[in-house]
């Protein structure tokens, strides 16, 4: 049986977030990444850590038909990358629109870093935005990962 | 006015709690998500009926009930309460109802989590 491909980006943009530094460019951020859909509120979540990440459910059509048989399926799935303004003492330790730079970088070097022969995973399309939701203001990069199998 | 907390001791009924705890040092491997363990004790609780709506979910139709609860006790966001038979969880954050800067009791908003 094949890996799940939600599980294996899961995985890529884990190790990117281990290398995530916070506004000091020395100290490592705090980072989770989760699947979508699980039992704790982004505001218990953004208590503990500095950037939170969920993965979502993939959308994807079949591709490169040779006499109308599609020789690929990929799907693209959805990947948050979710960042606030947080302090300590008062300070400001990570600035949520820097985060999400650190974070872009580090995401596409390791997922422009995979080379594999039984798949392959890059960025597709990327949105970037900010919202102010239940007294939170929420930096946002959606990231759509496109995943084949060879 | 009648004291609150001698209103829900009088007119309430009892209920089963089931407090949610998340054990965020073991998340699952592969979604990330803290298992989840529930704790029952009974509480009293004050209910009300406040809506039934049948809807939609695209392949078949569910039933959503929700009620209005009143309590002494402090609970939790997605807490449980077993009432008359059927589960409801804890929609949103509870509700303190104050007097004189000292919360005498809480307004809950409940959904029926559907079997």
């Amino acid at each position: 049986m094949s890996v799940d491909p939600k599980y294996r980006i899961k995985n890529l943009v884990a190790y990117a977030l281990t290398l995530v530094k916070k506004d000091n460019d020395s100290t490592s951020a705090s980072c989770i990444i989760l699947y979508e859909g699980g039992p704790e509120t982004l505001g218990d979540l953004f208590d503990t850590y500095d950037v939170v990440v969920t993965v979502g459910d993939p959308s994807g059509k079949p591709e490169r038909h040779i006499q109308e048989v599609p020789e690929h399926h990929p799907q693209a799935y959805p990947v948050n990358v979710l960042t606030i303004d947080k302090y300590s003492s008062g300070v400001l330790v990570c600035t949520g629109s820097r985060m999400q730079h650190n974070c872009r970088e580090r995401i596409e070097f390791a997922l422009d870093g995979t080379k594999e022969t039984a798949y392959r995973v890059r960025i597709v399309n990327s949105k970037e935005g900010q919202k102010v939701v239940g007294g939170i203001t929420i930096w946002e990069t959606v990231y759509m990962i496109k995943h084949t199998d060879m | 006015m009648l004291d609150p907390t001698r209103f829900i001791s009088e007119y309430g009924e009892e209920v089963t709690l089931r407090s949610r705890s998340l054990d965020t040092d073991n998340r699952a491997t592969v979604t990330g998500w803290p298992p989840v363990t529930w704790t029952e004790s009974e509480i009293m609780m004050y209910v009300e009926q406040k809506s039934t709506k049948l809807l939609d979910a695209g392949g078949g139709m569910i039933n959503e009930v929700r009620l209005r609860g009143y309590v002494i006790e402090s609970l939790s966001q997605e807490d449980q309460v077993v009432v008359r038979g059927a589960t409801y969880k804890v929609e949103m954050k509870p509700e303190p109802f104050a007097e004189g800067g000292t919360v005498i009791y809480y307004g809950l908003m409940l959904l029926e989590v559907a079997a």
